[in-house]
């Protein structure tokens, strides 16, 4: 079996878009949380979210879209990409770089792509109305590859000349955490050298509001504390846009062409709840059964785990079940818990990636996030050890834990290279 | 009511948002159709939206290329450029260029031909170098 390795990370994200900045977003608990109101003059009842400042892809027309200077995006790709398409080739630029790989070093056959996104409901409205106003007889040419949920796929795969794997994966909250879980096992069983791992989500009413109509979103006006996970007082999750990009590879590979080795993936593992369409099941029994999974086929013990990152969305349900699935599966053991949600929001789809991302880090610079935000602890989190601010310490081992829908639960487990 | 009635219908505000991200060269031939509908104007206003679409280099002028250039081989302009600007140009003249139109239109004055028919404007030779020298300005 091949040893995996991550070499490149990119950030597009409510709390930074490159890495020295999320890195000190994540030590000093900087929220990225800020006020939000799509429609100018309405009062909605969501009043925050993790918002991705510096960007404007608000419009319906690309052509109307800006970004940050440093990215020099070809109007050609850009006119198939959703709005959160931007996002993510600029994270995935930055992952590239950091891996010390161009364009031409992807296109080989042996270069992998796993997406994650939900695609774009605010432009595939847009595009269906004008459909619609048209008696059904025309409508945009792109608008089926620029909005469904295998948009970032279809547009990535062909902007960069993907010539091995090409997938989209769509499993609601852990999207990208099987993205990454799908394009370990690729190096890991040597169907590919590399795998371009990335989630992205576009920040709209029409993502995030239906989670209203659910009783899922905070109602919370005051960013500073409207995503508080594992707390008592949660009133619901805080939605973020953004884009998190991942560079994989088979560790041989990477040694050979002298590329700076950030992380060893040790492995990950999955286990559904089979149990409701949406809410967890009470005791975090699927959670706890994929940690287990995870931590067995990497071969480690719960006991070497030093960080956790939680998927606590901060729903009085979702965290109440994770704190039992934690206590369970770290039973005689304690490794530092937090959710980094409090400071980016919910990045829904790209959570995984996003999170993932945010345990190497941890690992590479050396610090344990704190669990911000957090006051009164849930007495299901009771024993947890849920730092309040971020620890200067090296963690040995880290591991990612995301659940989405219909009860799936996904991790992964890394550790710093040899 | 004239020929090109759903561009005349449309405000100045509502022509630039419709043209947001594109060049002001392009929007200002747009608005000078509206005020001068010609042939002269025509051409000028489609070679100016369909430069956006192009592949790099950006900002490539068409303004002076002969009627004959043609759109997939000199301009580059596969089937997916073509139906993305003659969508656009729907939506700014309300001018519908269908798939099969769109895949037998092969040269610029093709285009414009199509364009020009739909709208009801008859060669003006005079008034097309008027359009060009106006817009220039």
């Amino acid at each position: 079996m091949n040893e995996v390795v991550i070499t490149g990370l990119g950030f597009v994200t409510s709390i930074g878009h490159d890495r020295r900045s999320v890195v000190e977003s994540l030590r000093e608990g900087r929220c990225g949380i800020k006020p939000w109101n799509p429609i100018a003059g309405e009062s909605l009842p969501v009043r925050v979210a993790g918002t991705v400042r510096g960007f404007d892809v608000e419009g319906t027309d690309p052509a109307a879209w800006t970004w940050p200077a440093q990215w020099d995006l070809d109007r050609r790709l850009v006119r198939s990409l959703p709005p959160h398409g931007v996002y993510a080739v600029c994270a995935l630029e930055q992952a590239l770089a950091e891996a010390g790989l161009e364009r031409r070093d992807l296109d080989g056959g042996n270069t992998g792509l796993a997406c994650a996104s939900g695609g774009s409901p605010r432009l595939m409205r847009h595009h269906l109305d004008r459909m619609a106003a048209a008696g059904w007889r025309r409508g945009h040419p792109l608008g089926v590859v620029a909005t469904v949920a295998g948009t970032l796929n279809f547009n990535l795969g062909a902007h960069y000349g993907i010539r091995g794997t090409s997938c989209g994966f769509v499993s609601a909250c852990t999207s990208s955490s099987h993205a990454l879980g799908a394009a370990f096992d690729e190096i890991q069983l040597g169907r590919q050298d590399r795998m371009l791992v990335v989630g992205a989500e576009d920040l709209a009413l029409e993502t995030l509001l239906p989670f209203h109509a659910m009783g899922a979103l905070s109602l919370e006006a005051d960013p500073a504390c409207a995503s508080r996970p594992f707390d008592q007082a949660p009133d619901g999750f805080v939605g973020a846009g953004g884009a998190v990009a991942l560079v994989l590879e088979d560790a041989e590979v990477a040694r050979r062409r002298g590329a700076q080795v950030q992380a060893r993936m040790l492995g990950w593992g999955q286990a559904a709840d089979g149990f409701d369409v949406a809410a967890p099941h009470p005791t975090g029994d699927g959670l706890a059964r994929a940690i287990t999974r995870t931590l067995g086929g990497a071969g480690i013990s719960a006991g070497v785990v030093t960080y956790v990152n939680a998927h606590a969305t901060s729903t009085i349900a979702g965290d109440r079940a994770e704190a039992l699935a934690l206590r369970q599966a770290f039973a005689g053991t304690t490794p530092a818990v937090s959710s980094t949600k409090a400071l980016t929001g919910h990045g829904l789809s790209m959570a995984g990636a996003m999170e993932a991302a945010f345990c190497v880090l941890a690992l590479t610079e050396g610090f344990i996030p704190g669990q911000f935000h957090l006051t009164r602890p849930i007495p299901e989190a009771e024993g947890l050890d849920l730092p309040r601010a971020s620890r200067c310490c090296r963690p040995g081992i880290a591991l990612n834990c995301n659940s989405g829908f219909g009860g799936t639960n996904v991790c992964h487990v890394f550790t710093i290279p040899n | 009511m004239t020929a090109t009635r759903s561009l005349e219908a449309k405000s100045e505000a509502q022509l630039r948002q419709e043209l947001r991200g594109f060049p002001e060269a392009a929007t200002s031939a747009v608005l000078a159709l509206r005020e001068d509908p010609s042939l002269g104007s025509l051409r000028l206003a489609v070679r100016r939206v369909l430069a956006f679409y192009l592949p790099r280099p950006k900002g490539r002028s068409l303004d002076e290329l002969p009627a004959e250039t043609r759109l997939r081989e000199e301009l580059g302009v596969d089937s997916l450029t073509m139906a993305e600007a003659a969508f656009k140009l729907d939506e700014l003249l309300g001018v519908e260029i269908g798939t099969r139109d769109a895949a037998a239109i092969r040269t610029l004055g093709e285009l414009e031909a199509f364009l020009a028919d739909r709208l009801g404007l008859g060669q003006e030779p005079n008034m097309e170098a008027h359009a060009l020298a106006t817009a220039a300005r």
